[in-house]
């Protein structure tokens, strides 16, 4: 199958925490070999919709579809960043451990690492330039380190697609930088990257596609078209 | 003193102790990694203190035997945790805060099914244990059960470690982590039970949380924090069977405070490594 062929639909996505309207009759689609950025002011729904689509969150209405069938049932195809602060530092893993964590899901309980799995781990981490860090506990890292380490063990899962809850987010140049191409080489590899942003500078160099949350969507369509200052206004005011 | 200590070994309820002592002190060490991984030791603390309500109203229905008690003990421990998670799941209230109330009531409960009783009972052997008193049955029922319970951690520790990890990880790896937690529940609840003859219902936290906590301070790994918790309990346990003979005391009462000395223990040489390590960097 090409990569073209491997469209994530989401339709008519409702979602609420109890009273509250997180999220409100979204709908996009999008294949594989693009990327797309969710932007939005804090509390517009940016990591509900990252939640929705990988199925942490289940919508109380509509469906995320991934080639026609539920993302419940395809889990494996998808690899999560979730935001740093969600994550327990002290727990006892190292670097290597944390990336190996990826692949299980592709392996199951019963299999054992193979060689390809090791090779897979490897080269995770050596394009995640984190190769010389391997063997260190995860909260020696810096920050920007921790977001390369859960990026490179998304990678050695080897999913289609890639959600990443503001990856950029506190990163210093180099590490933005090092994403920035990551993010690029993926899609040029035929993967679909989905990423909440803050930027609105540099989004439109970084992602093919744009979608505007204000709770509800706003606008969705190339990063050009969609980011006009009528529609900047309407999502940040 | 060597002699005194082999002594011991002449008596089959010794063997009997020594052996018991080994499997308990294993098992939970090695379940004990996975409790400490997921921060849950006040949770399983509460569960504990479900056990010995437990097995007063086995007593009140069935008769005191082994059999009852491990079978009322399942009931309540289940209960009382399942309850308070579905009550504070609908009411929005702290999980803990319904814990306390639930495991405390129950406990009450259990001292006044004790008291209503007209048959003797020594409570101090459910509280406080004694591992003396082990039997052929309980060697065996322990066997079969640990070897159970480790198999089946050892099968699922992928799953077991991602969701210590993280729930949402987990969740988005496509385990189904309420089903795993329910599952990991009920078998931290029979692994307790098993202990009951080491250390009883009171202290059962202690041999539980201890060994892994103390392998926890030198691991980055959580997979050595299963065997190491394991081995450390079991060594110390039997440790204490020996140590418990010559000086004369309780044994469960003295697992435990040798595991709470060896934790402090741990937890200065740990911090001397820390302290030794930041230093070394400043000088660099």
């Amino acid at each position: 199958m090409n990569h073209k062929e491997h469209i994530l639909t989401a339709k008519n996505i409702h979602v609420h925490y109890g009273d509250v309207c997180a999220l409100h009759n979204i709908s996009f689609e999008i294949s594989c070999g693009s990327s797309l950025a969710l932007i939005g002011a804090n509390g517009s729904g940016k990591s509900t919709l990252l939640k929705t689509i990988i199925g942490l969150t289940p919508p109380q209405q509509g469906n995320v579809l991934w080639c026609g069938k539920p993302v419940t049932e395809q889990r494996y195809e998808m690899a999560y960043l979730p935001q740093k602060e969600q994550i327990d530092w002290n727990f006892p893993l190292t670097v290597r451990g944390l990336v190996e964590m990826g692949r299980f899901s592709r392996i199951g309980s019963f299999k054992a690492f193979s060689k390809e799995d090791n090779l897979i781990v490897d080269r995770a981490l050596e394009e995640m330039q984190i190769s010389d860090l391997q063997k260190r506990h995860i909260s020696s890292l810096s920050g920007g380190q921790q977001q390369r380490a859960f990026i490179a063990r998304a990678l050695a899962q080897d999913p289609h697609v890639l959600l990443l809850d503001e990856p950029l987010n506190g990163l210093d140049r180099p590490s933005r930088e090092t994403l920035i191409s990551l993010i690029k080489n993926q899609v040029h590899n035929g993967k679909l990257v989905i990423a909440s942003h803050h930027d609105l500078h540099d989004a439109a160099s970084i992602f093919d596609f744009v979608l505007l949350l204000k709770r509800h969507m706003v606008d969705f369509g190339p990063a050009e078209q969609t980011l006009t200052p009528a529609n900047l206004t309407e999502v940040f005011t | 003193m060597m002699e005194a200590l082999l002594d011991t070994l002449n008596y089959t309820f010794n063997q009997r102790a020594l052996l018991a002592a080994a499997m308990i002190g294993f098992l939970n060490g090695f379940f004990g990694a996975y409790v400490v991984l997921r921060r849950k030791a006040l949770f399983a603390g509460a569960l504990s203190h479900t056990l010995f309500p437990g097995i007063a109203l086995a007593a009140l229905l069935y008769g005191i035997n082994p059999l009852s008690a491990l079978i009322g003990s399942i009931v309540t421990a289940l209960i009382v945790s399942t309850g308070a998670q579905r009550v504070a799941w609908k009411t929005n209230a702290d999980i803990n805060t319904v814990l306390a109330i639930f495991w405390t009531s129950s406990f009450a409960g259990g001292l006044l099914i004790l008291k209503s009783l007209n048959q003797y009972i020594n409570i101090e052997h459910y509280l406080f244990g004694n591992i003396l008193s082990v039997s052929h049955f309980d060697i065996w029922f322990l066997f079969i059960v640990g070897y159970l319970i480790c198999s089946t951690v050892i099968l699922l520790q992928r799953k077991i470690i991602i969701m210590a990890f993280s729930k949402d990880d987990a969740t988005a790896q496509g385990i189904n982590v309420q089903r795993l937690g329910y599952l990991m529940a009920a078998m931290l609840v029979i692994v307790m039970i098993t202990s009951l003859q080491a250390v009883g219902t009171i202290l059962t936290l202690g041999l539980l949380v201890a060994p892994a906590a103390i392998i926890s301070l030198f691991v980055n790994s959580p997979r050595c924090m299963l065997w190491g918790g394991g081995i450390t309990g079991a060594v110390l346990a039997a440790g204490c069977v020996f140590i418990s003979n010559t000086l004369n005391v309780q044994t469960g009462a003295l697992i435990v405070l040798l595991l709470g000395f060896l934790f402090i223990v741990a937890a200065v040489i740990k911090s001397l490594i820390a302290s030794k390590d930041t230093t070394s960097e400043c000088e660099l």
